[in-house]
């Protein structure tokens, strides 16, 4: 029998689909082979944080498209953003060549001049103003590698801590939540534990356009599994509240106190472990933020009475949230035989995001629900290597490499020997973190910073005033890109051209803990170079010109990723992220691995602090544990801390002046800033420009349409756009994505910040709205 | 021309119903169902033709959501 080619590609493209859910379909034997891409290449999807396992198909030398891997965890399921990953690598205008700024211009010179100009200008600035005067601003979409070997370049070689990310402004209220609450960051938990769950709370999540896939498996539970609870909390009603057996609406900034509600309900009707919370929990309240903070132990008792005043009906009135929906969900999530939390930016980008993290964190340890197959709480991940490079690899500014933190005098020292520098190198002060350190740029008192991989100049808060300290000629601004221009590199004094996702090779860390290795499938385009690469050469000809040539060829010569990949692992053993057993060779195999990992026989853990469902930490770091043991907290007994946090709302509510609340997200087409998804025909079709979401009423008040242009004014800035009439948000708040680059609503938000994550309030600030 | 694959979500008990409504598209070939999933494949003249069904198959009764998995462009 013959086929065309037309045929052929059809079948292909079914037989990808039928795999990713088992089903076999009776296509004619050896036609998959005869359509299908030269070779594939086993990687990772570049978006978000969900870590899907995709393969690359290529033909030609060329990345022609991508399928989901079947045996990863995401099932061979893709969204329509991974779907369509190939366009990004070829789009026009890719980073092709080094560009300085000459006036208003950028003009083409050699990657030679490019690093001798970089060089010399770091150099002169840490000679005349010393290490502090220079900075780094990193990214969670870099590889671990990367991350890793630059906070070493900074802290280990300059000794200076200003070297901070992104992921500052996405799930750092995540990361200190997790610390605050359990001793160590990141989820005990797995995606695993979605099979498991009969209810599910989400809150601050719109999981269905923010991470698809993972919604997919929890609406498939949801479909197939018995008297499953889907509870959502969100102030708009999106497709994952529609779904919902219970939505939880209400004001924006005001979950702390429903939070607590839950919580009052929950000891008032006996549906507390009280068996659990004995034997594992400590209770605590911060009586002075600091710094550094003061807190108090606390007693179930002092919990008890501080719950009192929570009742349904008193967060009702604060809230908007029928008390009848609040006691329900109490019910729900404590009396369900497995309940998983899920949440992402709306909770941790506001000022109160830490303590919204902790109280949730509250609800499991109160009920027990934790530690088991489908009793989790589980921070979702906006970028795919937030977790891996940022917050394990130890990149921002009060961190270092696997849990291990600046202001800790032994950790320290325990760097400094791993790495090999003198005793009091590395800074015992933490730098300063995004936004200020975008302030400090700002007055000058940073002279040199450089960007890699990530896009202030769209993506920070009160945007105006920091691109114009970014624009300023008194400083210099090294931006590293794969696109140009981009909001950031428009700003730039050099722009550097990187290689992007498979054009090198390196490791990925997503939200449950899943390291996965990417190889490289093609070389980069036209001059564009792995960060990696240009790192190290900067790094070594940055320490010899200080006069160091010596600690330069020691600290900063490896022959490739695998080289730092095996000195990232060294840094892990022993402590309680241990992966010392996850090798490049059985990364290459895998479809990833969950740490801990702590030897080469190991199979991975999936289920953390408990050593009942498998975590080897649990006998090593607390002997006497029979099953849990939350040995991050060694300090509290490896107990964990119920908090008494108090309700407090946002920085900027809405007011008579600004009657509205602006929150900001993310959209099923677009991702972050739109540098890669704008690049592709498909979705840019499908979405092409940023707009205002409305509620009909408030539409009706204002007198506007679909369509019809409306600015929208805060107090930092204002900006037209198309109203888009929907009911989705409640009444009283209005939405947007913040990918769209001509439409920087950025200029909009507040860069008030949570003071224990330093993490931004993207989520709530006050507009006024009028027809354009 | 663009040809995509996908799978379809459906609602328990709506498989005949979208069947049916898929089988009326003309550029949409069903190449067969398992549960709650059903494999389409979406052959069409351009990628606003794939754009306009999947939106359009998004909107159907009993669908909970469409999952590209695989595309590629016959040159």
């Amino acid at each position: 029998m013959e086929f065309t080619r037309r045929q052929l590609l059809k079948f292909s493209a079914a037989i990808a689909a039928a795999s990713a859910i088992g089903l076999d379909l009776p296509l004619p034997k050896g036609i998959e082979a005869a359509v299908q891409a030269d070779k594939w290449v086993k990687g990772v999807c570049r978006y978000c944080g969900a870590g899907c396992g995709v393969y690359v198909g290529l033909k030609g030398g060329k990345v022609v498209t991508v399928k989901g891997d079947k045996d990863n965890w995401n099932r061979g399921l893709l969204c329509i953003k991974g779907n369509f990953l190939a366009p990004i690598l070829y789009a026009s205008d890719r980073a092709k060549y080094p560009l300085l700024r000459k006036g208003d211009e950028f003009v083409r010179i050699s990657w030679k001049e490019a690093m001798d100009l970089m060089v010399s200008k770091f150099s002169e600035s840490i000679k005349k103003n010393g290490a502090d005067s220079v900075a780094f601003y990193g990214s969670g979409q870099a590889y671990t590698e990367e991350s890793y070997f630059i906070s070493k370049v900074f802290k280990g070689g300059l000794g200076t801590n200003n070297i901070d990310g992104n992921p500052r402004l996405c799930m750092a209220s995540a990361a200190v939540g997790y610390v605050t609450t359990f001793g160590k960051d990141e989820p005990m938990g797995a995606y695993d534990d979605m099979y498991h769950a009969d209810c599910f709370f989400l809150i601050g999540s719109n999981m269905s356009e923010a991470h698809p896939v993972i919604f997919q498996i929890v609406n498939e539970r949801k479909t197939k599994g018995k008297d499953v609870k889907l509870i959502v909390a969100d102030p708009r009603k999106t497709l994952v509240a529609k779904k919902a057996d219970l939505h939880m609406t209400f004001v924006p900034g005001t979950d702390l106190a429903i939070l607590n509600a839950m919580a009052h309900v929950i000891i008032k009707e006996n549906l507390s472990n009280k068996n659990f919370v004995g034997k594992h929990t400590v209770f605590k309240k911060m009586v002075n933020p600091g710094p550094p903070p003061k807190i108090d132990k606390m007693t179930w008792d002092d919990y008890v009475k501080f719950l009192d005043e929570y009742t349904p009906e008193m967060a009702e009135k604060v809230s908007g949230c029928p008390k009848e929906d609040i006691i329900k969900a109490a019910r729900w999530f404590a009396q369900s035989k497995a309940t998983s939390s899920y949440w992402c930016m709306g909770l941790n980008q506001r000022t109160r995001g830490v303590w919204a993290n902790n109280l949730v964190h509250n609800l499991h340890l109160l009920t027990g629900q934790i530690c088991r197959p489908g009793a989790t709480t589980f921070s979702l991940t906006g970028q795919p290597n937030a977790c891996g490079g940022v917050r394990d690899g130890g990149l921002l500014s009060h961190l270092l490499p696997y849990g291990r933190l600046i202001v800790n005098e032994k950790d320290r020292e325990e760097m400094e020997n791993f790495w090999g520098v003198p005793k009091g190198r590395i800074n015992p002060n933490p730098g300063p973190t995004a936004v200020e350190m975008f302030r400090a740029f700002n007055k000058s008192d940073i002279k040199c910073l450089w960007v890699a991989c990530t896009n202030p100049g769209q993506s920070l808060p009160n945007l105006d005033i920091y691109r114009k300290g970014m624009e300023s000629k008194d400083t210099f601004l090294v931006v590293s890109e794969a696109y140009h221009p981009s909001r950031t590199s428009e700003l730039a004094d050099l722009v550097l051209p990187a290689a992007l996702w498979v054009e090198k090779d390196g490791t990925y860390g997503q939200s449950e803990r899943r390291y996965q290795y990417v190889e490289k499938a093609v070389e980069p385009v036209a001059e564009a170079r792995p960060d990696l690469q240009v790192m190290i050469e900067f790094a070594n000809k940055l320490v010899k010109s200080l006069g160091r040539e010596a600690e330069a060829k020691k600290l900063f010569t490896y022959k490739n990723t695998e080289a730092v990949w095996d000195e990232i692992r060294a840094a892990s053993k022993g402590t309680a992220y241990d992966f010392t057993g996850m090798t490049r060779a059985r990364l290459k195999k895998a479809h990833g691995m969950q740490w801990p990992v702590p030897t080469e026989d190991h199979p991975g853990t999936v289920r953390r602090y408990t050593a009942k469902y498998g975590d080897a930490l649990v006998k090593k770091f607390d002997p006497q544990a029979d099953d849990i043991s939350f040995y991050g907290a060694k300090a509290d007994g490896n107990r964990a801390t119920i908090w008494l946090r108090p309700h407090v709302g946002p920085a900027e509510p809405a007011d008579a002046q600004y009657p509205f609340v602006l929150t900001t997200g993310r959209q099923l087409e677009h991702w972050h800033t739109g540098t890669m998804t704008y690049n592709v025909p498909e979705l840019k079709r499908a979405a092409p420009y940023g707009f205002l979401e409305i509620n009909p009423k408030d539409a009706q008040k204002i007198g506007v349409k679909t369509r019809d242009k409306i600015r929208i004014t805060s107090r930092r800035g204002s900006l037209i756009m198309e109203a888009k009439v929907v009911d989705v948000p409640r009444e009283g708040l209005v939405y947007a994505s913040f990918h769209d680059p001509n439409k920087l609503i950025n200029v909009l938000t507040i860069d008030a910040f949570d003071a224990l994550s330093k993490q931004p309030e993207f989520k709530i600030c006050a507009v006024k709205l009028e027809k354009a | 021309m663009p040809v995509s694959s996908a799978i379809v979500e459906i609602d328990e008990g709506a498989g005949e119903a979208v069947l049916n409504s898929l089988s009326s598209m003309h550029d949409i070939t069903v190449y067969g169902m398992k549960e709650n999933k059903i494999v389409i494949v979406i052959d069409a003249d351009s990628l606003g033709v794939i754009e306009q069904s999947t939106k359009k198959i998004m909107s159907m009764e009993g669908v909970t959501g469409v999952f590209p998995v695989y595309s590629s462009v016959d040159e």
